[in-house]
Order: structure tokens, then sequence, then C-alpha cells
């Protein structure tokens, strides 16, 4: 069965296309560890896309992208062959279209400047059983993206709300983290608004307008620019403060770089005054070590001068006791003389006694 | 009649839900997340889709889990 795919591939200036950034990609587009689906794109000099899917080891064909119309607004006419009827998987039929595909397709001829290619919202493909002639005004693709871009304009702006709300809610001061937050949803809001202008000013679009007498697209028409309006007037408020809270941050930054400075300048004055005052000391000390030092000489010199003359001093006294020693030798002698003599003599009268006792007994007998 | 308080908070525990599994099967998580709430998920680039060779797959984005720290 033949089908047919119309993908927006985001441009900021009308494209021909014929310049892609790659010739063939490989992706893992499973989410689930264990269970990969590694598909292969192959990009032909036509513009076709072949779409492969690795099974074992080896990749095998899947579907053929036969391109069959470009406009330099973005849009791409493909066919191909529906591949399956089964309900879910990776398939492509006249009601589905794999976004992962789409989301690859995309990668060969546009830069994600605003968001991380892992950001990138998947649209979903404009699909179909019959053909579509994506020049023609208001057909059935162009008006399916500025459908979903006006998607993508109200759920920023919900999304800013709600953030707004939750913190308000939370009775807590909009915190710069959530600035910065919604700051990033305008930013993704913003590339929308670039990339999808080529689309809704195409001069393919007559219906979807602000003065349009269709009141559904007049309606998405109104809800896309106000839509915008808001986001920038968001977008504005929050990144000037923002802005103010950086000015704020470098001016607080500057002023405590300041004030160090001037604590250090005045520890640095104080440092030099001690350190003046610490050479002085120094120099004082020195001098004062340098005079104790010559009155200590001079006082040991005296000392020295003393000693000598004590010194001289000593052998004279030493011969007057060495005489003074024999004297009293002497002396000791003279007196050992008479304490012999003494024992004598008490020896005699002793003797005398003793004989005078034997003769008083004898008399007495 | 759905509130904005209502849908607020349907849309927070929405976005803990996706933050919290990471990743998973689609079949799955419309049980958890009602298809519109999914919808505007997709295209926030709050939720990736996949496939496998049986099924198709969903993963949060780093773009949903930073928009959820700032709100939760």
């Amino acid at each position: 069965m033949d089908c047919y795919v119309v993908l927006w591939i985001p441009t900021i200036v009308y494209n021909d296309f014929s310049k892609p950034l790659e010739k063939s990609l490989e992706k893992n587009i499973s989410d689930i560890p264990g269970k990969e689906l590694v598909v292969r794109l192959e990009l032909s000099e036509e513009g076709d896309f072949s779409v492969f899917s690795k099974i074992g080891e080896r990749f095998e064909l899947i579907v053929e992208l036969k391109r069959k119309q470009v406009s330099s607004n973005g849009l791409m006419l493909f066919s191909y062959n529906s591949t399956s009827d089964e309900e879910n998987g990776f398939r492509f039929t006249s009601t589905e279209f794999p976004t992962a595909v789409y989301h690859m397709i995309k990668s060969f001829y546009h830069v994600h400047d605003f968001h991380d290619s892992d950001t990138d919202s998947s649209l979903p493909p404009f699909v179909s059983s019959e053909t579509i002639d994506i020049q023609s005004k208001d057909n059935k693709a162009l008006l399916h993206y500025l459908n979903n871009y006006n998607n993508v304009i109200s759920n920023t702006v919900r999304y800013i709300q709600l953030a707004i709300r939750s913190t308000r809610r939370n009775k807590e001061e909009i915190r710069p983290e959530t600035r910065s937050g919604i700051q990033k949803l305008c930013l993704y809001a913003r590339g929308y608004e670039v990339y999808m202008g080529v689309l809704y000013h195409s001069k393919y679009n007559t219906i979807s307008n602000t003065e349009s007498k269709d009141r559904e697209w007049r309606h998405i028409a109104c809800n896309i620019e106000n839509g915008l309006r808001y986001i920038r007037t968001i977008e504005r408020e929050y990144g000037e403060y923002t802005q103010q809270r950086f000015v704020d941050k470098v001016i607080k930054d500057a002023e405590s770089s300041l004030k160090s400075s001037n604590k250090s300048i005045k520890i640095s004055k104080i440092s030099y005054f001690i350190g003046i005052a610490s050479l002085v000391i120094g120099i004082v000390s020195f001098f004062a070590a340098l005079k104790i030092a010559r009155q200590s000489t001079n006082e040991l010199r005296d000392v020295r001068d003393a000693l000598k003359q004590e010194i001289e001093i000593i052998p004279a006294s030493l011969s007057e006791t060495e005489s003074k020693i024999q004297e009293l030798k002497a002396e000791q002698d003279s007196l050992h003389t008479i304490d012999i003599n003494t024992q004598e003599q008490i020896q005699s009268v002793s003797k005398k006694v003793d004989d005078l006792f034997w003769m008083i007994r004898k008399m007495s007998e | 009649m759905n509130t904005i308080k209502s849908l607020d908070f349907e849309r927070i525990t929405a976005l803990s839900y996706i933050v919290t599994e990471k990743f998973g099967y689609v079949r799955d998580l419309i049980v958890k997340v009602r298809q519109s709430i999914i919808d505007e998920f997709v295209s926030m680039g709050f939720v990736i889709m996949g496939y496998t060779s049986e099924d198709k797959t969903w993963r949060v984005s780093d773009f949903a889990v930073d928009f959820y720290n700032i709100i939760k």
C-alpha cells in the first residue's frame, strides 16, 4: 500500500535542502536497556532515504522513503510502502510514521540552535494514504504543522504559568532557578517562532491569520501571536531580572573585593610598621647585646687579673703553710717525747707504789 | 469540572511520575498519565518517544527534569 508522509524540516531561511549535513546516520532509538533497536538511515543523491534496522549483526532494509516534493519553507513529501499492520512497534503505515525516524531525518539538515538535540520536540509527522501537493495553498500538511505550532506555543504559555503559580502557591519568592527555568521555556518557544515563522508567513498559508474568516484558524493565529507576545514579555521581565541580579552580583563581588583589598592594604600597612619596629628593636637589641658583651668582657678581664694576683700570692702562702705545718709537726713530736717521759715516770711511780704495798704486806705478816 | 488548580496538580503529578520512572513502555505510561498530558509532554520536549522492534517506548528529557525541579 502506498503511503505518504510530509516532514517539516526547521529552516531559518528559504532552503532548497541540496546540502545535507550527513550522508548516513545510525542511532539506537529504543529507550529500554537491553532491548536496543539500532536504526541506520542512508541518504541518496536524489534525496531518498533508506531505513535499515539492525537484526543480529547485520542491517536489514525496512523501508525506502522516496522524496517526491520539496518546498523551500521546509516541507518535504516522501512516499513509501506500508511495512506492517501490527498494532505496536516499529512500523511505517498510512497512519503512523515513527517520530524517532522523523527526528533522525531532521538531523540531516537541521542544527539545534535553541536547545539540545535530546530536547527536540517530536512533532507528529503528517501521514496520509493519499498524495498531497505541499505547494498548494493551505494544504493539509502545512495546516497540520501550524496546528502543532499552536500547541507548542499554548503549552509553553501553560507551563510558564504553571511554574509561576506553583511558586506563588508555595508562598515563596520566585527563586533564581525558577526564573532560569522560565527563561529556558521562553527560549524553547522562541526557537519555534523563528523556524515556524517560515511556515507561518509562507505564501501557502492564507487561512491561519488574525484576519481569517475561518473562526478556528483565526483563533489559532490569535493564540500563536498573543502567546508569543506573552512569552516575549515574560522573557524580557525575567531576563531583565536575571540580568539585574547578575549586575547586582558583579557589583556586590566587586565591593567585597574592594573591601578585602582595603583590609589587605591596612594589614599591609600594619605589617610594614611592625616590620620597621621589629628592625629597630633588632638593631637596638644588637647594640645592647654588644654593649653588654663589652661590659662582660671588661668584668671578666678584672676577674682574671684578680685571679692572677691571687695565683701569684698562692705560692708564698703555700711556703708559709708548709713551715707552719713543720712547726706543728715539731710541736707534735715534742709533745710525743713528753708523753713518753711521762709514761716512764708513771711506770716508775707505779713500781714504787707496788714495792711499798709489798713491804707493807710483809710487815703486817 | 476541572479547575486550574486540579489541572496543575495533575500535570505536576504526571511530571513527577516521568521524572521518577525515567523510561518505559508507552502502554504502561498511558495507564498512569492521561493521553492529552502525554501529548503536551511530547510537544514540550519533556518526553521523547522511541521504539523497540515490538513496542513503543518513552524516556524523560533533561529539559523535563530541570523543569520539574523548579516547580516541585
